[in-house]
Order: C-alpha cells, then sequence, then structure tokens
C-alpha cells in the first residue's frame, strides 16, 4: 500500500492523456509553444538581466564585463531585503498551502453547510491587488487609524502587523487562493475508491490522513512553490507594509534601483538575478515531486467521484472558526477600511456619521475620464488572459512530462513569477524598443508583456490537474480508435475545463489591476485602468481613489460571477466533476 | 515556415509604424497634464498623446530608450532630474521661448536652455494636522522640528523616490551651510523619530490619518489639502527652496517633432495655457506659482510675499543628487 498508485494497477507510468494525444502536441506546438515563451519571457528578460554583467549593453553606463553591480546588490541593504523575501516567500508558503488545502478539503470533501462561500471568497481576494489588501489594514492599525479613532488603543497589534508579521500574514492571506485552487480539483481526483480500500484494509484514521496528503503531494508542491514564487516577486505588499514598516523586500530594492535617483538598471539586473535564485528554492521542491509524478496519476476512467464526509460537531465549529478569522483577515479588515474611506468627506475628521457621504462615488460617475481605461483594460485583460492560457496549458503539457526541457522551462517560469513584474516590463523595453523591432508604444506589446507576466501562474494551475490524468485514459481512447485530436477534445478538455476556467479568469483580472508593465508599457493616451488608478492616488483625492477602487472591484467580481454561472448552467454534465 | 510568418508580420507592422503620422508624445508627471494636452491640440491641430506617470516611471522609460527615444517632451517637477538627462546629453539645448519672465522665473531658467521652467512650487513646506497639534504649539522653523514636543510627530518623503523632495534636501543642506551640517540635522531629526514615505501622497494620508502630526510635502500639495477642507496650517519656515516644474525636449526627434515640441512649450506659457494649467488638478499641481510676468496664482495659494524663499543651483547640487540620496536611503530611511 506504499504507492500511492497502486490503487490503479500501474507503477510505471508516464502521464498521461496530454502525452498521449500527441503527435500533434510534439510535432506542431512544442517548437511554437518554445518560440512563443522564448518571445515573450525569455529575450526580454534576457535583455534586462544581461545588464548585470555588461552595463553597456544598451547605451546605458559605460564599460564591458563587470561584477561590480553584484558587489553592490549584496551591501547590507539589499542583502537584508533578500533575507527577508526568503523569510516571507517560506512563511507565507507554508501559511497559504496549508490553510489553501484545509479550505479546499471543506468545499470539495466535507458536507459543511454554506460552504459555497469558501469558493466565492478565494475568488474575491484573488481579484484583490495586493496594495488594496495591505492599504485597508494600514487604514485601520496605522496609528491614527480607525482603531484609534474609535477609541481603541491595542499598540501591540499595531506594533506586530506593521512589521514582518503583518507582511506574511496579507501575502499569504492574498495568495491563500492559488493554494486553494491549486488544490481543490485533487481532491476530486483522489477518488472515494482509494478511502474505500484504505478503510477495508482496517488503516488507521492518521494513517489514512497520511496517504491521502501524499496523493495531493504533486498539488501540494504546486501550490507552495506558486505561493512562494508569487510572494517573492510581489510588490503592492513591499511597497505599502514593507516600506511603513521599514521592512525592507526584495522587490522593493529593485523598485528603488529602478525608479529612484541614482537610477541604475544594472544594479536591478544583479538583484533580480539574486531575487531569482532563492527561486531555486521551490524549483527544487517541484522538481522532488515532479520526478516521481506518474505515482500520483490516479484520474483514470475507472474513477468515481468521492464521497463528502459528514462533519461532527466539534469539526463544524473548527471549520467556521478557521473561515471566519480567514474571511477576517483577509477580506473584511481590508474591504471594510476601503470602503470606509470611501465614504469619508474629510479623512482627518475620522469616524463619524456627519463625515459619511457618497460625494466620492458621485465623483466617480461624473468622472467619465475613468470609462475609457476601464473599457481598455477589460478588452487587454481578454485578449492577454486567453492567450495566457492557450500558452500556460501548453507549457502545462510539456511541464508533466520528464524531459531536459521541462526542467528548463520550470525554472524559467518559476524564476519568471520570483520576478517583480518592473523587471519584465522594463526587459520589455530594451528588447522591443529596436530601430528594427519598434514595437515599444503598441497595445500589442504591452499584451505581450501581460500574457507574459501572467502565463507562468496560469500553467502552475493547470499543471495539478493535469499532472493527475492517468494515462490509461488516453490508452483506453486509442484502444477504441479515437484520433489525438478527439482524444484532446472529448477526453482532456473536459476534464481540464473547470481548472482551465479558473485559470483564464485568474490571469484576466490580475491584468485588470497589473501596475508596472502597464506604467512602463502603456502606448501614449491610452492608459489602463491602474494607471488611470494611481493618478487619483497621486492628486491626493484619496477619497476617490478608494470609491474607485471599489467600484472596479465590485465590477470585475460582477463579471467573474456572470462568466462562472454561465459555465455552471451552459457546460455538458460531464465537464464538471462533483463530489456526491 | 511560421517563423518566416512571424518575421514577415513583424516587419509589416513596423513598416505601417513608421509611415503612420507621428503624434508629438508627453512625457508628464504632472497633474493637469491631460487638460494641457487636449487643449493644446484642440488650439493648434496638431497630434499629440500623453503618458503620464510619477517621475521615477518617467525617467525610466526615458533612459531605457536611449537609443531609440520614442518621446517628443518630457515634464516633472525638479531641475536636478533634468540637469542629470541633460548630462546624457538626452536633452535638446538652447532653446529658450520668448516670454518676459517674472522674479521667480529669472531665478530658475538654465543658462544652457537644456530645459524651459514652466512653474514654480516650494519644495518642502510644513503642513500641520491642527486636531493633532494644538494651534499654539504649531513650529514655525527647521529648528523647531527638533524639539522634543514633536518626537515621532513629524513625516517627510523619502528624495531617493520622490522627485520634488531632493530639492528640499539639498536647499536645507544648503541653508545650513553644506553637506556636513545638513547631515547633521536631518541625523538629528531622525533621532526625534522622523517618517520617512514614499511620496506626498503617501505622507499626506498618514498626515490625514493622524498617524503623524507635521508633514513636510510640496506647497502646492499643502494648498490642495487646505482646499479639500483638512484641517490643516500650512507653515513656509525660512528659507523654503523654490522647485520649478520643468519641460525638456529629445534632442534625437525629429525636426518636425522638435518643431512640435517648442509649439507645446510655447503654449504651456501662453495665457491659454496657464489657464489650463491652473484648472487641470485643482487639489494639487494647479497651485503654483506663475514665472512669467501678468500672470497670478490661483486663489487660495499663499502669496508669495512674505515667504522666504532661495533658490537651489542645480549645476551645484545636481552633481550630488546620487552621493546625497545613498545617504539619506542609507543613513535616514533604513
Amino acid at each position: 500500500m506504499a504507492e500511492p498508485s497502486l490503487a490503479t494497477g500501474r507503477t510505471r507510468a508516464r502521464p498521461g492523456v496530454w502525452a498521449r494525444s500527441g503527435g500533434l502536441l510534439r510535432i506542431g506546438l512544442l517548437p511554437v509553444a518554445v518560440l512563443v515563451i522564448t518571445l515573450l519571457l525569455i529575450y526580454p528578460l534576457a535583455s534586462f538581466l544581461a545588464l548585470a554583467w555588461f552595463p553597456g549593453l544598451f547605451g546605458e553606463g559605460s564599460g564591458g564585463f563587470t561584477l561590480r553591480y553584484f558587489a553592490a546588490a549584496l551591501n547590507g541593504y539589499a542583502a537584508q531585503a533578500l533575507g527577508d523575501s526568503l523569510l516571507v516567500g517560506l512563511a507565507s508558503g507554508a501559511l497559504a498551502t496549508a490553510l489553501g488545502l484545509y479550505l479546499s478539503w471543506l468545499t470539495q470533501r466535507s458536507d459543511l453547510p454554506g460552504r459555497r462561500i469558501i469558493d466565492a471568497a478565494a475568488w474575491l481576494v484573488l481579484l484583490m491587488p495586493s496594495y488594496l489588501l495591505a492599504i485597508g489594514w494600514l487604514i485601520l492599525l496605522q496609528r491614527g487609524g480607525l482603531l484609534n479613532q474609535l477609541g481603541l488603543q491595542a499598540l501591540w497589534l499595531q506594533n506586530l502587523f506593521v512589521g514582518p508579521f503583518g507582511v506574511i500574514l496579507v501575502l499569504a492571506m492574498k495568495h491563500v487562493p492559488f493554494a486553494y485552487l491549486a488544490t481543490a480539483p485533487s481532491w476530486n481526483a483522489v477518488g472515494g475508491e482509494l478511502e474505500e480500500a484504505a478503510l477495508v484494509h482496517g488503516l488507521s484514521r492518521f494513517r489514512r490522513s497520511v496517504l491521502l496528503i501524499r496523493l495531493l503531494w504533486p498539488a501540494l508542491a504546486a501550490a507552495f512553490a506558486v505561493v512562494f514564487a508569487e510572494s517573492l516577486g510581489d510588490f503592492g505588499v513591499a511597497a505599502t507594509l514593507g516600506a511603513t514598516a521599514n521592512f525592507p523586500l526584495a522587490t522593493y530594492a529593485i523598485y528603488q534601483a529602478l525608479y529612484t535617483t541614482p537610477l541604475s538598471f544594472s544594479l536591478a539586473a544583479a538583484s533580480s538575478w539574486l531575487l531569482m535564485a532563492l527561486s531555486a528554492l521551490a524549483v527544487w521542491v517541484q522538481a522532488r515531486v515532479g520526478a516521481r509524478t506518474a505515482r500520483y496519476a490516479v484520474l483514470s476512467g475507472r474513477s468515481r467521484p468521492p464521497r463528502r464526509v459528514a462533519l461532527p460537531r466539534y469539526a463544524r465549529v473548527l471549520a467556521w472558526t478557521t473561515l471566519g478569522a480567514t474571511g477576517l483577515c483577509a477580506l473584511a479588515v481590508p474591504l471594510l477600511s476601503t470602503a470606509f474611506m470611501s465614504f469619508t468627506r474629510v479623512i482627518a475628521y475620522g469616524f463619524s456619521l456627519t463625515n459619511l457621504s457618497l460625494h466620492n462615488y458621485a465623483e466617480v460617475f461624473a468622472h467619465r475620464s475613468i470609462l475609457g481605461p476601464l473599457g481598455y483594460s477589460a478588452g487587454m485583460a481578454c485578449a492577454a488572459a486567453t492567450a495566457a492560457l492557450a500558452l500556460g496549458l501548453a507549457l502545462a503539457g510539456v511541464l508533466s512530462r520528464r524531459s531536459g526541457l521541462a526542467r528548463g522551462l520550470d525554472f524559467a517560469l518559476l524564476a519568471a513569477m520570483a520576478l517583480p513584474g518592473l523587471v519584465l516590463a522594463a526587459g520589455y523595453i530594451f528588447a522591443y524598443n529596436l530601430p528594427f523591432l519598434p514595437l515599444y508604444g503598441t497595445s500589442f506589446l504591452l499584451g505581450m508583456a501581460y500574457a507574459g507576466g501572467a502565463m507562468p501562474s496560469s500553467s502552475r494551475l493547470l499543471l495539478g490537474p493535469l499532472s493527475q490524468v492517468h494515462r490509461s485514459l488516453g490508452e483506453a481512447a486509442r484502444v477504441h480508435g479515437l484520433r489525438p485530436q478527439v482524444v484532446l477534445g472529448r477526453v482532456t478538455l473536459p476534464i481540464l475545463s473547470e481548472p482551465m476556467l479558473y485559470a483564464w479568469l485568474a490571469a484576466a483580472s490580475g491584468v485588470m489591476f497589473e501596475l508596472p508593465a502597464s506604467e512602463l508599457l502603456y502606448p501614449p493616451g491610452r492608459p489602463p485602468l491602474s494607471v488611470a488608478l494611481i493618478k487619483f492616488v497621486h492628486g491626493f483625492n484619496f477619497g476617490l481613489s478608494t470609491a474607485l477602487e471599489v467600484v472596479s472591484v465590485l465590477a470585475v467580481v460582477l463579471v467573474v460571477w456572470l462568466l462562472r454561472a454561465l459555465f455552471a448552467k451552459l457546460a455538458p454534465a460531464g465537464w464538471i466533476r462533483r463530489a456526491v | 515556415m511560421k517563423r518566416i510568418w512571424m518575421a514577415t508580420l513583424l516587419a509589416g507592422l513596423g513598416g505601417s509604424l513608421a509611415l503612420a503620422a507621428q503624434p508629438l508624445i508627453v512625457y508628464s508627471a504632472q497633474g493637469y497634464d491631460r487638460a494641457v494636452v487636449n487643449a493644446f491640440v484642440k488650439a493648434t491641430g496638431i497630434p499629440a498623446e500623453l503618458v503620464d506617470s510619477s517621475t521615477g516611471p518617467l525617467i525610466a522609460r526615458v533612459e531605457a530608450q536611449k537609443q531609440h527615444p520614442q518621446w517628443g517632451v518630457v515634464w516633472f517637477d525638479g531641475a536636478e532630474a533634468m540637469r542629470a538627462l541633460a548630462d546624457q546629453g538626452l536633452l535638446l539645448k538652447h532653446f529658450e521661448p520668448k516670454v518676459q519672465w517674472n522674479a521667480l522665473g529669472r531665478d530658475v531658467v538654465p543658462a544652457d536652455g537644456a530645459y524651459v521652467p514652466v512653474s514654480a512650487t516650494f519644495a518642502g513646506i510644513l503642513v500641520v494636522n491642527t486636531k493633532v497639534i494644538a494651534p499654539a504649539q504649531i513650529p514655525t522653523t527647521w529648528k523647531d522640528l527638533l524639539k522634543p514636543e514633536y518626537r515621532g510627530l513629524v513625516g517627510m518623503n523619502n528624495p531617493a523616490i520622490s522627485g520634488p523632495t531632493y530639492p528640499l534636501v539639498a536647499g536645507l543642506f544648503q541653508s545650513l551651510g553644506g553637506t556636513k551640517a545638513g547631515k547633521a540635522y536631518f541625523e538629528a531629526l531622525k533621532k526625534n523619530g522622523l517618517h520617512v514615505y514614499d511620496t506626498n501622497g503617501v505622507t499626506l494620508r498618514a498626515l490625514f490619518s493622524g498617524a503623524i502630526g507635521i508633514a513636510i510635502v510640496q506647497s502646492s500639495a499643502g494648498v490642495g489639502a487646505l482646499l479639500k477642507h483638512e484641517p490643516v496650517k500650512l507653515i513656509y519656515p525660512n528659507p523654503v527652496s523654490l522647485l520649478p516644474g520643468d519641460i525638456g525636449i529629445d534632442a534625437q526627434a525629429s525636426p518636425q517633432v522638435i518643431s512640435e515640441a517648442k509649439k507645446f512649450v510655447d503654449f504651456v506659457m501662453s495665457k491659454a495655457g496657464q489657464r489650463v494649467m491652473q484648472t487641470g488638478d485643482p487639489g494639487g499641481d494647479s497651485n503654483f506659482y506663475p514665472i512669467v510676468q501678468g500672470e497670478n496664482p490661483k486663489v487660495g495659494v499663499t502669496p508669495v510675499q512674505g515667504i522666504h524663499f532661495q533658490k537651489v543651483d542645480p549645476l551645484i547640487w545636481g552633481p550630488k543628487e546620487s552621493a546625497i540620496n545613498t545617504w539619506f536611503t542609507n543613513n535616514i530611511v533604513h
């Protein structure tokens, strides 16, 4: 029973349907995917990162090969920032993965009443830009903030939160949805018959839980790797909470090198190299699990939908307590603080009924200037998310196989994820603003940057579900004489349709609020939503900017909800795997 | 085959981009820039497109495009950063619009015409939250900020990040008698619990919410806070430093774009242009001091008479910017 995959009677399998459905992918899709990834990620990143050694490459600085920028990047401040980032990545990765696993178990395998709220809340958190969460907490907890205005003094809480603990907590909360979405489909994949077999063999509850967790290893590793890399690459929290708490993170050090005087692309590039080195940790975790990925391929044609566990009373109390605390940290506090700010007439007068007004909302709807950016970003989000999904799918297919190419791509993707969007965006300027390649300043290039930025997370979200599709499914299809294209359309696609929808929505909502690439690459005269939002902050219109944020988040939530409802209504029954 | 298609596609795209009519590309960090660009297009018929961003990202854009610039004019506050671009040969030299400067203007026009000042503010004034600091306790001088009663209550921007803040720091260094005295002053401020935030916006948010009681920010932002009915009082300690808003023109632009860029500067300096600047961002950048004769600041802006201000020479302080910002980041921020 030690081998989890014994349950399907296979031990040497490589997964799965993807590889089997086949020839098409191997011959046609693969080179195109590699080419596109090179254009979207590798070429621009390499252009930028090369500046760490050759500062004179694009007419910046002077001289040939040098190592002095690495020396500068390893001085006290930057080295401290790297250490902080590592701590934050590990801690928020562990916290978010554990929480995400528990939450996905509740929704997928328990009979907890109202469990659908979890799903909706996870989406809401995913849609929220991380800086919004951090700012919401700051509005509440900073000195003179909401808490103080309400007459509550909790200095210890303020000191605790405005520091490493707060940064870790907010990043973990922001990335719980990734862990949740990466693990949720897997609960359905570890079918009921496995648990029944374990019961029949008289295994203890503990052994059964351990076995179950081991079956979920690929999804857990994927979840941890995503959260770790995303936390390393996060800028929103680093620039708000981290900066306020004087807790430097690596992305913030890179930002300082890029956007502040003295500006140094080479220093930013050297710091980026070091940040990427940290992401090697996530690669290692993934590689360890990925090397034995076949053992976890359990979703075969014989799988039956799993059974839900009836929760006893104490477990329900525990579940609701965890949910309440998570909801409070991840959504309620930051959203309520932000919403409160948006209803405030004069900020300094703080919390009082007479100071509340709808004035800011009236202005939002009077400001027609915001509608253009909203529409532009929506269009870009749809296009870029579709591209990111297609590429992410192709990539996940390559990654789920064992090959040198897969390992190389894997590293490139995780490294790209750990870099702040700023680095990729700056790389795009160097790479595509050439006399013979004048793409800079076009919507097309911005779309490329969006797709390139979203692609790594998309492929991660799809990798878990894809790894669990057992190859026997593909073999069965071949025995029945189905051509590879048909296998793709009638076996693989239905199984992956739900994760694909998730990945698309995650990419699209991420693009809607993406700031660094938008700021550096947007075509003249066509500002995206995030650029328009930040403009109000710079104009000190805090009430107006928070009102705008509330409206934008609500609009995105509405669209996501509609799309999900449509999917549930329109998708064939077989496309949606549900526990019974 | 696919590669060939891709190459053809890219080449075609590039070709069509090169053939299309070139609008004037305006890179700007000013709050009123959208209004000014729209008015310029309307008044002159010259097509123009705006890239609005903070000063940091704008300069990063400009420097990253060094070999193949995609902008026509760049517009932000602070002569030192303009001087740095000029020193790299990125700005067109020897251009000065035909206008009558007033006293403020004469102080900030560069001798080599490498950029054009179009407005002025003061780099750092004290904005005091009267709900935190009682009226009788309000500080009036720079030295006052070192008193124990203001411990932990003073906030300012990071000069490495916020465009208008380096001139403030350089100005204080200058008025205190040099680098050594200036460093000592900021070290004393830090000992007294100085908070350093990223930009005017963040510092003001901390001020309004009561996290600090005194914010050292750009004068236009302080006036904006007053106009928004926040309970603040503005103090102009002796001296405050003059901060010009400057426009630079791309040195490598085509003659057509350079001529359009000059027309853009002329429009900004015209009566119509100055009106748009004063109405385009009433809560912030519109609260500037005009630097041409015959123009007055908009209502609500503190009259310049009675304010003791000084000029900060970018030729002296510009070259020191990197060193001072690095010192500030390492010793005051962290």
